[in-house]
């Protein structure tokens, strides 16, 4: 097992705990179980190169925000959303290795990749962190305005992010 | 989805979720997404300057034979901490061994190479181009560059090699070569009685003809051998090719005029070719292993079509050709074409019709069915009545199945055909 795939587990490994851990506080054994039974197919998806990444990372955010909304522990379902993510790439990366009939500099590429990804999930966990001890108060008239301004910049995001793919 | 759009829109969702409900919980959890898609904005490669340099072992090759292929790129602008190539290749080329994508990081000053063989049927192929795609390492971001350099290569016609194709054209060129020249002279096969001249060979003097007759002696005489000019015509017309799944009849008629072109250029004579079908593709008569060359692109070149004008035989150049020279017209033949070879052959050109049968090469791609036989029955008898015909005008037809070997099949049908050549000669 590389230093890839020995992340990629890992990533997934602590997602689902982390939920679960945070899930647990109010005893949702359910949710648990089915966290469990998608950490199990993740893992399982990834052995044998199948493309449910995207659906599980999917599944694994909202189910964050289901237990921001269930009162669990912030700590821990911010840390399930960002191994997911972490996870959610590793998973792309390792297929996109695959897809191709030849790679050069292997070696290079994954350790320049887990560095970049590495940086990034520590820095997006620090501010997030961070922001749990921020408290700004908005008038409605605010944050329907952001909400606008919201929708406005993901659409233009998003047609940016197409025009650039 | 792809994931750029996942990842934007489940960042608008928490974002939403967190205006919406007052919650900030829901906008924390949206932070480290967008520190993700600012990442991939930030590292997004936006140059790509690459210097690609496309390299063929050759430019041509016989037909189903590898070619080696080896592209070679050079960064000549920033980093690309991922650059992927992919080479694309259309149906009839067939990759042998190599890679034809590869994921690699290219640095400044950087080259990476990549090598392919692939192998393709009879024709003219352009390698399409080469497409690179730079990303970032989260690939949500990506730049295309196409390597727009094209280059191409030709797969030649395989072809058999013949000993030799008796012809006997009524013109002949003056260099000595096989073709009986219908010329008194020295050579082997006897020609005639003649006075004898001073210089004549005591052992060519005829005895029982001088015995006969007391006015003096008399020698054999021999008949020369010389080169000759031969026209090759292909037939391409659409309405005369036949096809199923696996296979096409022009391809053995294109493989068949390759032989007879070698054999032909190979005792020395000079050959030219002419392509009717889509258009009128000649190549003008030559030598030896050049014009083969040039014989041989032509015909990996060729291809079937359809022209309205060139329906029939009737606007076939023939001038192209010297006058009483001999023409080979390699064609499965059609109705349309029986009355312009009788009239080339009434020009004085000696007709040479070697047709791949199109009946027996139907037949064989059809399931048997109730009426098969009997229409495969009534169209031979249609084909025997236009051979026939053609037979009588004096066109020599040489009908050859496509299944059997050219080599044996040639070498059978020409020793009938030289003995009958002999037979006419002596009964002269």
């Amino acid at each position: 097992m590389n230093l890839r795939t020995l992340f990629l587990n890992a990533c997934i490994l602590i997602s689902i705990s982390s939920l679960a851990i945070g899930y647990a506080k109010d005893s949702h054994w359910l949710l648990i179980a089915i966290l469990a039974i998608l950490g199990f197919l993740w893992l399982i998806g990834c052995r044998y190169n199948w493309n449910i990444g995207s659906i599980l990372f999917t599944i694994l955010v909202m189910a964050s925000a289901l237990g921001f909304s269930l009162n669990a522990p912030e700590i821990w379902m911010i840390i399930g959303t960002i191994s997911a993510l972490a996870a959610w790439d590793l998973n792309h990366f390792t297929r996109s290795l695959t897809m191709v009939e030849q790679v050069e500099r292997i070696d290079q590429l994954e350790k320049e990749h887990l560095f970049r990804l590495s940086t990034i999930v520590l820095f997006g966990f620090l501010l997030s962190i961070f922001s749990l001890y921020i408290s700004i108060r908005l008038a409605f008239g605010w944050t329907l305005l952001l909400a606008i301004f919201a929708i406005i910049a993901a659409s233009q995001l998003l047609h940016l992010f197409n025009s650039l793919r | 989805m792809n994931r750029t759009g996942l990842l934007t829109s489940l960042t608008a969702i928490l974002i939403l979720l967190g205006l919406v409900n007052h919650a900030r919980n829901f906008l924390i959890l949206s932070i480290p997404l967008l520190v993700f898609l600012s990442a991939a904005l930030l590292f997004y490669p936006m140059k790509i300057q690459l210097n690609i340099t496309r390299t063929l072992s050759t430019d041509h090759v016989e037909e189903n034979s590898p070619v080696k292929i080896m592209i070679l790129v050079e960064n000549t602008g920033p980093k690309l901490e991922l650059v992927q190539f992919n080479q694309v290749l259309y149906s009839p080329l067939e990759k042998v061994d190599g890679k034809l994508s590869q994921l690699t990081m290219l640095r400044p000053g950087d080259k990476t190479e990549i090598q392919f063989s692939v192998r393709a049927k009879r024709g003219i192929y352009i390698l399409p181009y080469t497409i690179c795609t730079a990303r970032e390492h989260f690939d949500l971001l990506q730049n295309h560059h196409v390597d727009k350099t094209s280059d191409h290569f030709l797969s030649l016609p395989t072809f058999s090699r013949f000993r030799h194709i008796p012809i006997r054209p009524e013109q002949t060129r003056g260099f000595p070569g096989p073709i009986p020249a219908r010329k008194g002279g020295s050579g082997i096969d006897f020609f005639g009685v003649r006075e004898y001249q001073i210089g004549d060979p005591l052992r060519w003097v005829n005895w029982r003809h001088t015995a006969r007759h007391v006015e003096g002696l008399f020698s054999n005489e021999f008949e020369q051998e010389h080169i000759a000019d031969v026209g090759l015509i292909l037939d391409a017309r659409l309405q005369n090719n036949i096809y199923n799944a696996k296979d096409d009849l022009f391809e053995h008629a294109v493989r068949m005029t390759a032989s007879i072109a070698e054999a032909f250029l190979a005792e020395g004579n000079r050959v030219g070719l002419l392509i009717y079908g889509l258009g009128i593709e000649r190549t003008f008569p030559g030598y030896g292993k050049i014009q083969q060359n040039r014989i041989l692109r032509a015909l990996a070149r060729a291809k079937p079509g359809h022209n309205f004008s060139l329906e029939t035989l009737n606007y076939l150049p023939v001038r192209l050709f010297p006058p009483h020279s001999q023409i080979v017209f390699i064609s499965p033949l059609s109705a349309l074409d029986i009355q312009p070879l009788i009239r080339l052959r009434a020009k004085g050109y000696e007709v040479m019709l070697i047709s791949p049968d199109p009946i027996d090469f139907e037949t064989k791609g059809i399931k048997p069915q109730s009426n098969l036989e009997l229409a495969t029955r009534l169209a031979r008898v249609e084909r025997n009545l236009w051979i026939q015909k053609l037979q009588r005008a004096g066109v020599k037809v040489l009908e050859w199945r496509v299944d059997e070997p050219i080599t044996a099949w040639l070498r059978t049908t020409m020793n009938r055909r030289s003995l009958r050549y002999h037979h006419l000669r002596l009964s002269v």
